[in-house]
């Protein structure tokens, strides 16, 4: 038993490592790279220039949350630059693979279809994480220092709520890319599956909540409104806002239906 | 199952939009064969491949590979099986070492294995040389050369080979027909390829199943279905052709003379036919080159059943 679950999960190693390390030559993601990259440090700089009235511990934490907030939403809320790059770079993991011909040598190795959606996931997770996480983290940072917290115990004390805002990215990550995945394992073509990616993000970023009013759990925005503010402990959550944990789990069971779903579609996927 | 098959089928159907691709196929591929799936161009081989490798899943029937099902154990098939599809792609972004590298450690072995395998395999393809290539700069023949390796990463005991020489030239033709029969012959291995190119079948493989529209028509091994190959189309070579293909008219052969060979055709008495040509060169003092069926065996096998098509299935 143990020998197949290492098994496995060395399968699924090996095809996230891949997708990582070919992430890194490909030239989308330097465009990625910019923008994720260039808006945080581009506000960091802006709110370098401004004269800033008050400051000390407490304006630092309020700035550095709500700053911390917003660019989340930027990267994962809005049907903007960040989702779009993200459902670029990702949703033709598995139908470029089919288009190009490669998933046929891909599957004539001994895999499980699972671990093959699997990594493709993971692989894009890590490079998106590893693209978006330590500038967030630099980001909340920088601007305590910017309001001038106190060293060290403000960003020491600070840590849970660095923590919670990681695990919030890597969650709405997640759901963006395992979204991508799908319609990657749906389609046999990269545009088709680009395009079903963008469609869905826009009604989920714009409709969901238009539709649904915000405070529901399709809209994105209201995860980001609501579960910061618990985490975030200086500020009141949103009205009727559910604790943030059930939150959490409502975000990791649709990152693990939406992957599994991609499975089971990879698994009845015939290669003509 | 047969107990010395290590790949059988039955009854094997797959249906595309109401339309049969393949249809009732039955299949039998012993032990250590060299099996060759013959057809014309749209016959259903690459189906036929497709439904064995579990990358299809077929309509109705069965399928075993090693006792497993392909549609639904495609992962421990793979353990012992080398697939190389018609017309392999490989990854744009990797050099030809890298790529081999990634199948390997795939195929199972650790990192440092992966390497030396990869390596140990590209020089027996002739391709060691290239190892540090983008995959993208090579030619077809060397695509193809590489897909090869990949399918003989970890020895597996049975290599399926979808026209494995579609797109080489004729010294990677040759070159990897030899290495075919070689890795088959010295690892006792069996081999399952799909071609339309009749010599090539003829020359490296030793049963045959003959396909066309989705169906198999005949299969066995290559001797049983040659030997009862009556042939009634002769050519003949030799010094004096005019003055021969004169003769042979006189003793009331019906034969052509084209570009000094002579075509013999609606012979009913071979044995005759045998004694007289070379009598006649010998009276003569003509020096006789070639006496040779126009088809040869298989040629002639293969023709029978695709211009009259009726399912025999000697298996």
């Amino acid at each position: 038993m143990l020998h197949i679950l290492f098994e496995n999960l060395r399968e699924i190693h090996i095809i996230s490592s891949d997708v990582f390390l070919s992430n890194l030559k490909e030239r989308k993601i330097l465009l990625a790279v910019l923008y994720y990259i260039v808006v945080p440090v581009s506000n960091l700089i802006f709110l370098s220039f401004i004269p800033i009235v008050q400051k000390g511990t407490g304006i630092a934490i309020f700035q550095a949350q709500l700053a911390t907030t917003e660019l989340i939403k930027t990267y994962f809320v809005s049907f903007f630059l960040g989702q779009i790059l993200i459902a670029l770079l990702t949703s033709d993991q598995i139908a470029g693979e089919v288009e190009r011909g490669t998933f046929t040598l891909l599957r004539s190795k001994p895999l499980n279809d699972w671990s093959i959606a699997l990594g493709k996931y993971l692989g894009m997770l890590y490079t998106l994480i590893m693209l978006i996480l330590p500038v967030s983290i630099l980001y909340f940072v920088s601007i305590l220092g910017i309001y001038e917290a106190d060293w060290p115990w403000t960003y020491i004390k600070s840590l849970d709520e660095i923590i919670a805002a990681c695990v919030l990215i890597v969650l709405l990550l997640g759901v963006i890319v395992s979204l991508s995945i799908l319609s990657s394992a749906v389609f046999n073509k990269s545009m088709h599956s680009i395009i079903s990616t963008l469609l869905v993000l826009f009604v989920l970023s714009i409709s969901g909540s238009a539709l649904f009013g915000s405070n529901n759990y399709f809209s994105m925005s209201w995860y980001v409104d609501a579960i910061f503010p618990h985490f975030f402990y200086n500020l009141e959550p949103l009205k009727d806002a559910p604790n943030g944990s059930v939150l959490v789990l409502v975000l990791v069971a649709a990152n693990i239906a939406i992957v599994g779903l991609s499975c089971i579609i990879l698994m009845l996927k015939e290669d003509y | 199952m047969d107990s010395l098959s290590i790949i059988e089928t039955h009854n094997l159907s797959k249906f595309v939009q109401g339309k049969p691709i393949i249809f009732r196929m039955n299949l039998q591929i012993p032990a250590g064969s060299m099996f060759g799936l013959l057809g014309p161009n749209g016959a259903g081989k690459s189906s036929a491949l497709k439904l064995i490798t579990g990358r299809i899943k077929p309509t109705s029937g069965m399928a075993k590979v090693l006792g497993f099902n392909p549609w639904r154990q495609r992962k421990r098939i793979f353990k012992h099986v080398g697939y190389l599809p018609q017309n392999p792609t490989q990854p744009p972004d990797k050099t030809v070492l890298s790529y081999l590298h990634f199948m390997a450690r795939l195929k199972g072995f650790s990192r440092a294995e992966a390497l030396e395998q990869a390596r140990e395999i590209l020089y027996q393809v002739g391709l060691g040389r290239l190892e540090n290539l983008n995959v993208m700069k090579l030619s077809g023949g060397q695509k193809q050369r590489l897909g090869f390796a990949n399918a003989l990463l970890g020895e597996p005991d049975i290599l399926i080979l979808d026209e494995p020489t579609a797109s080489l030239d004729p010294e990677g033709r040759i070159y990897v027909m030899e290495l075919i029969s070689e890795y088959a012959k010295a690892k006792n291995r069996t081999v399952v390829i799909s071609s339309h190119i009749l010599p090539e079948i003829q020359r490296m493989t030793n049963h045959i199943a003959i396909m066309a529209n989705g169906r198999v028509l005949t299969s066995g091994p290559m001797w049983v279905l040659t030997k009862e190959v009556y042939d009634t189309e002769y050519e003949v070579q030799c010094s004096h052709p005019d003055l021969m293909h004169e003769a042979l008219s006189e003793v009331g052969y019906e034969c052509t003379l084209e570009n000094g060979i002579i075509y013999v055709s609606n012979l009913t008495n071979l044995e005759k036919f045998w004694t007289e040509v070379p009598k006649i060169c010998a009276d003569n003092s003509w020096e006789l080159k070639t006496l040779r069926p126009t088809h040869d065996a298989l040629e002639r096998v293969f023709l029978n059943y695709v211009r009259n098509p009726m399912e025999v299935n000697s298996t």
